[in-house]
C-alpha cells in the first residue's frame, strides 16, 4: 500500500504541476473547452485514486468540484469569475491535502464544506468566503511543517529519474554481466589463475544482485497494481447495494513501472464502470434469472507482443443502440455511417467526450469521463482499447499495452539444437511423453495426448518451425491457451526455467507470427519467444482457439454454431462400419494383446494392468488380431473398454441427432462432411455390459471369506448376477450363501438366504439347498432374491 | 562538400551506404536462426547487449548464393530495432563529393529496390544502396 500511496501523491503532483498552465489559461478563457476538459479530468482522476484511500475530504472536495465542472460542460452553468475562483481555490486545497497526505499528517477538516458550498453557489457573497478559505490555508500550510521533521522518517523517499538514464544504466549492467561470462570462460581455459576464483566469483555474485535491483527499478509485477483492486470493488459495490466476486489472474506479468501508472487511471475507470453500470443489483439479476452475485473477472496475460489486461463483467452489457442514438444526437457520427460499423467501433463510441449511457449519476461514475481518458492514455502508450459486448450477459474490456520491455517469466525449451522461450503463464504442465500417465496416440494427422481423462491435441514443434530434427521429441509442453484451451507442444527437451527480459522483434521478424519477442542469455547470444497462440494457430488447431470463451462474444454467431457442436472421435469398428464416439466420454486410447481378452458377447472382458473391464465393440463370431485397438470409455465411474480397427480423424458433429432405429447400439446418425457416420450409444453401452447400477445401489452378498471355493468359483458368478459381495460379515447383507450344513450366524441376519449342497446325490431338495453345479438353479435363485432385494 | 560513404561488396558488386546511416560495422558471430521468417532473414545475433535481426543483403536482393561464408555486417538502425546488414566484404570508408546520378534503367528488380542513385567513385559507377531496401527483402508484401 506503502508503495500506491506514494505514486498516487507523485502522480497528483505532476498532474498539478501541470494543471497551473492550465488554470491560468482558463481563468482568461472560461470558455476554452479544451482546458475545461483538462481540469474536469484531474478532478475526476483525483476523485478515482481516492478509492483506494481513505481520503474522504479529498473524495468529497473533487467530487463536489467534477459536479460543478460537469454542469459547465453539459452548458448548465456559465463559467463566471466566481465559479473559476471557487475552483481555483479547491485546487489550492488539494495540493495542501496531498502535501498532507505525503508528510503523514492527518488531513485536517477545515472549512471544506465552505469550499463546496462556494462551488456551487458562485455567488458574490461566497466569493469572498472563498478568498479569505484561500488565507487560511497560508496559515494551515505552516502546520506540516513544523511537524515535518519527526514525520521524515517514516516517510518513504523517492525521486524520479528519466527513463532515459536508467536504460543506459540498465544496459550496462546487461554488458557488464556479458563481459563477466567472457572472463569466466578466459579464466576457465588457463590453469594458474586458482587465486582470482574466490575474488571473481565474489564480482559475479555482486553483478547478479546489481542486474537483479536494476531490472526492478524498471519493472513491477502487475499484481502490484491488482492487488488494490479486490478492495475497491467491495467498497463500491457496498456502496451501491450489489455483491460482486472479483476474480483475478496476474499471469505472473511484470510490466514496466511506466506503464503500470499509465494504466492504472484507465483500469481504475474500467472497473468503477463495470461495478457500477455493467453490473446489476441483487434483485435485478434474480429477476433476469442470474445468480444475484455479480462476476467481475481481472486478468492480465502477455499474448504476442502486447500484454492484455481485461476486464469482464457479466453485468447487462452496453446499450449500443443508445450509444449510437446518443452519439447522432451529439453530432459525433452520421446517421448513415451506422451501417458501416462493425460492432467494435460501435462499442467504442463510449469513448467519445461526454458520452454516458446510464441516466443517472452516480457518486461513483457515470459522467462519461472516464472512458475518454482510459482511450487516451492507452493510445498515449500505442496501446489500444477492445469493447465487446452482449446485451444482457456482460461485457469484456480489453486494455492492450505494447511490451515494450519486459521480465517474462519463462520456460527454455530445445528443438532440432535450437534454443526457444515460452512464456510461463502460458504453460499448463510438461509432460514426458513416454511416461505412464502420458499416451499419445496418433488419430489420422493429429496427435491426441491423452494425460489423466484429458485429451490434447498435439503438434511437434520442428514441424510448425520447420526446424529439421531426428524426431526424437522426449517432452510435451502442455499450453493453455487464453479461453483456457489446451494445446501440446513437442519438443526435444524442457531446459528450465528462467526469467527472461524480452525485447520486441523487428517487424519483418514479427511478421511470421512465430515470435513474440527476443531475449539474450547470459552467454549475449539471442533466444526467440514464441507466440504460442501463433503457433497454434499455424498448426491448424485454430478451430479450438475459437472455441475459446473469450472470442464468443466476439463472433456471435459462430458461437452459437460451435456451442451446438461436440467433438468427437471417428474410427472404424471391427464389423468394419465408421463410428463415432463422443470424446468427452473417452478416457484413453491404448492396445490390448488378444490374449487379454475373453470373449463371450456382452459379457466379454479385458484385462489392463490387472484390473479387468467389460469390453464391447467385439462382433460375434469375429477372430480378434494378435493385438487389438481399444478406447477406455468412462462415465465418470465405470470404464469399459470398445475395440475398434482403426482410428480415422478427429471431427466435430452436432449434438442433436437424427435417430437411428434400425441399432441398438448407436445414439444416432450424424453427418460429418457429407456423409452419415453412426454415432454409438455410451447410455446404451454402459448400461448393457458396465456393471450397470451403481456400486452402492446393487443387493450385497455375502460369502464365506475362508471358503476358497465361494470365494474363487462362486464369487465371480455372484457378482456378475450383480450383486455386491461382502466378505466382513459385519452389515446385513441382502442374501447369504451358505455351503452344506455350516450353521453361519450371518444367515440369520441376512434377508434372503441360499444353501448351497457339494454332494450329488445329497440331501437334494429335501431342505431347499442347491447342488454347487447346478448353474442353472443356482443363477434363478440369484435373480430371484435380486428382484425381491433389488424392489 | 564531401560526405562520407562506406564502401561494401554485395554479390561481386560493389556498394556505397552513407556512412551516417550506419551504426558501426561488425564481425558476426554465431546466429539465432529465426524459422519462418523470408530467406533474407539470416537469423538473429547481439550488439552489445541489443538484439540484432541479421539480413542476408545478397538474399535480399534476389541473388542465388547467400553471403553466408561472410561474418561482416554493417549495422544500422530502423525504427528503433537494430539491423545487420551481412555483406561479402566491408572495403573502406571514403570521402567524396555527393553527386548522385539517376539509376540506369536496366538494373534487375533486387538491385532497383535498394538503389538510390550512383555514385562515380575512382572512374567506376557504384551504387548508393538504402539499408530499408534491404531489410525490406523481396516479399515484402507476402511476408
Amino acid at each position: 500500500m506503502d508503495d500506491l500511496l506514494s505514486e498516487f501523491i507523485a502522480e497528483a503532483q505532476d498532474m498539478l504541476g501541470a494543471l497551473a498552465g492550465e488554470i491560468v489559461a482558463w481563468e482568461k478563457d472560461p470558455g476554452d473547452r479544451a482546458r475545461l476538459d483538462t481540469i474536469f479530468r484531474f478532478f475526476h482522476t483525483i476523485k478515482g485514486n481516492c478509492g483506494f484511500f481513505d481520503f474522504t475530504e479529498l473524495e468529497a472536495l473533487s467530487h463536489a468540484a467534477e459536479d460543478v465542472l460537469s454542469d459547465v460542460r453539459a452548458g448548465r452553468r456559465h463559467p463566471d469569475s466566481a465559479l473559476v475562483d471557487a475552483v481555483l481555490a479547491v485546487i489550492d486545497r488539494i495540493s495542501d491535502m496531498i502535501t498532507a497526505i505525503e508528510n503523514g499528517e492527518t488531513l485536517a477538516d477545515k472549512n471544506d464544506a465552505q469550499l463546496i458550498a462556494a462551488l456551487q453557489g458562485c455567488g458574490e457573497d461566497e466569493t469572498i468566503v472563498v478568498s479569505e478559505e484561500a488565507e487560511d490555508e497560508v496559515v494551515l500550510e505552516d502546520e506540516p511543517r513544523k511537524r515535518s521533521s519527526s514525520a521524515t522518517a517514516r516517510r518513504r523517499r523517492s525521486i524520479r529519474l528519466p527513463v532515459e538514464l536508467l536504460d543506459r544504466i540498465m544496459s550496462g549492467v546487461s554488458d557488464m554481466v556479458l563481459a563477466r561470462n567472457d572472463l569466466a570462460r578466459r579464466i576457465n581455459q588457463h590453469d594458474g589463475f586458482a587465486d582470482l576464483e574466490a575474488p571473481f566469483n565474489r564480482l559475479g555474485s555482486i553483478l547478479d544482485d546489481v542486474r537483479d535491483a536494476i531490472s526492478r527499478t524498471r519493472m513491477q509485477p502487475i499484481d502490484t497494481l491488482f492487488s488494490a483492486f479486490p478492495r475497491m470493488v467491495r467498497d463500491l459495490s457496498a456502496e451501491l447495494g450489489k455483491q460482486i466476486m472479483v476474480e483475478m489472474e496476474n499471469g505472473d506479468v511484470e510490466l514496466d513501472r511506466e506503464l503500470i501508472e499509465v494504466i492504472r487511471d484507465p483500469l481504475v475507470h474500467v472497473i468503477r464502470n463495470a461495478v457500477d453500470h455493467g453490473i446489476e443489483t441483487p434483485a435485478d439479476r434474480i429477476e433476469l434469472g442470474k445468480h444475484e452475485i455479480g462476476l467481475l473477472k481481472i486478468s492480465a496475460r502477455q499474448t504476442g507482443n502486447e500484454i492484455r489486461i481485461g476486464v469482464i463483467d457479466d453485468g447487462r452489457g452496453i446499450n449500443t443502440d443508445r450509444l449510437i442514438e446518443k452519439a447522432i444526437a451529439m453530432k459525433l457520427i452520421k446517421p448513415e455511417d451506422v451501417d458501416k460499423m462493425s460492432p467494435r467501433e460501435r462499442n467504442l463510441l463510449i469513448c467519445a467526450p461526454g458520452m454516458s449511457t446510464s441516466k443517472e449519476v452516480t457518486s461513483v461514475s457515470g459522467r462519461g469521463v472516464g472512458m475518454d481518458v482510459v482511450r487516451a492514455n492507452l493510445e498515449q502508450i500505442g496501446g489500444s482499447l477492445v469493447i465487446d459486448t452482449t446485451p444482457g450477459s456482460g461485457t469484456r474490456i480489453m486494455l492492450n499495452v505494447p511490451l515494450t520491455l519486459s521480465i517474462v517469466p519463462s520456460l527454455t525449451i530445445d528443438v532440432g539444437g535450437q534454443k526457444f522461450a515460452i512464456p510461463r503463464s502460458y504453460v499448463e504442465e510438461v509432460v514426458r511423453i513416454d511416461s505412464e500417465e502420458a499416451d499419445l496416440s496418433h488419430v489420422g494427422s493429429a496427435k491426441l495426448l491423452s494425460v489423466r481423462d484429458k485429451h490434447i491435441p498435439c503438434v511437434a514443434l520442428a514441424g510448425v518451425l520447420g526446424i529439421e530434427n531426428d524426431h526424437s521429441e522426449q517432452m510435451l509442453v502442455v499450453i493453455r491457451l487464453v479461453g483456457g484451451d489446451q494445446v501440446g507442444l513437442a519438443v526435444d527437451q524442457v531446459i528450465e526455467h528462467e526469467e527472461l527480459v524480452v525485447k520486441p522483434l523487428a517487424p519483418i521478424v514479427m511478421a511470421c507470427g512465430f515470435f513474440v519477442g527476443n531475449t539474450l542469455m547470459d552467454d549475449g547470444s539471442p533466444v526467440l519467444m514464441l507466440d504460442v497462440s501463433g503457433i497454434a494457430r499455424a498448426a491448424g488447431m485454430i478451430r479450438e482457439v475459437e472455441r475459446s470463451q473469450l472470442m464468443r462474444v466476439e463472433e456471435e454467431e459462430r458461437k452459437e454454431a460451435e456451442k451446438r457442436r461436440v467433438p468427437v472421435l471417428l474410427l472404424r469398428g471391427l464389423d468394419g462400419e465408421k463410428r463415432a464416439v463422443n470424446m468427452q466420454s473417452v478416457l484413453r486410447v491404448e492396445r490390448a494383446a488378444s490374449s487379454a481378452i475373453r470373449k463371450a458377447g456382452l459379457h466379454s472382458k479385458v484385462v489392463v494392468d490387472d484390473a479387468i473391464y467389460p469390453i464391447a465393440g467385439i462382433p460375434v463370431g469375429y477372430e480378434l488380431p494378435k493385438t487389438v485397438n481399444m478406447l477406455r470409455l468412462t462415465d465418470g465411474v465405470e470404464q469399459v473398454a470398445y475395440a475398434f480397427a482403426e482410428m480415422i480423424d478427429i471431427a466435430s458433429i452436432e449434438a442433436e441427432l437424427a435417430p437411428d432405429k434400425g441399432s441398438d447400439e448407436n445414439a444416432g446418425i450424424a453427418l460429418i462432411e457429407g456423409a452419415p457416420v453412426e454415432v454409438l450409444d455410451c447410455h446404451q453401452l454402459f448400461s448393457q455390459v458396465g456393471s450397470g447400477m451403481p456400486r452402492d445401489l446393487r443387493p450385497t452378498c455375502h460369502l464365506d471369506s475362508d471358503d476358497r471355493w465361494a470365494q474363487e468359483f462362486l464369487r465371480p458368478l455372484v457378482e456378475a448376477a450383480g450383486y455386491c459381495v461382502d466378505d466382513t460379515g459385519n452389515a446385513d447383507p441382502d442374501l447369504a450363501i451358505i455351503m452344506d450344513d455350516s450353521e453361519a450366524e450371518v444367515a440369520q441376519r441376512a434377508s434372503h438366504s441360499i444353501r448351497l449342497h457339494s454332494k450329488t446325490n445329497g440331501p437334494a431338495k429335501m431342505d431347499g439347498s442347491i447342488y454347487r453345479y447346478d448353474r442353472e438353479r443356482l443363477l434363478e435363485a440369484l435373480q430371484a432374491v435380486k428382484k425381491v432385494a433389488g424392489a | 562538400m564531401s560526405t562520407l560513404f562506406l564502401l561494401a561488396s554485395v554479390g561481386g558488386h560493389r556498394i556505397v551506404f552513407h556512412a551516417a546511416s550506419i551504426q558501426s560495422v561488425v564481425e558476426l558471430e554465431k546466429l539465432t536462426p529465426a524459422p519462418g521468417t523470408p530467406p533474407h532473414i539470416a537469423g538473429l545475433a547481439a550488439l552489445r547487449s541489443r538484439p540484432m535481426t541479421v539480413i542476408d543483403c545478397a538474399l535480399s536482393l534476389g541473388l542465388d548464393e547467400g553471403c553466408g561464408a561472410s561474418r561482416k555486417a554493417v549495422v544500422v538502425e530502423q525504427g528503433a530495432y537494430l539491423y545487420a546488414l551481412s555483406v561479402d566484404r566491408v572495403d573502406d570508408v571514403i570521402s567524396m563529393e555527393e553527386e548522385i546520378e539517376p539509376i540506369p534503367s536496366e538494373l534487375a528488380p533486387g538491385w532497383q529496390r535498394v538503389a538510390r542513385g550512383m555514385i562515380r567513385h575512382e572512374g567506376k559507377m557504384v551504387l548508393l544502396a538504402d539499408p530499408a531496401g534491404f531489410i525490406d527483402g523481396p516479399q515484402r508484401k507476402a511476408a
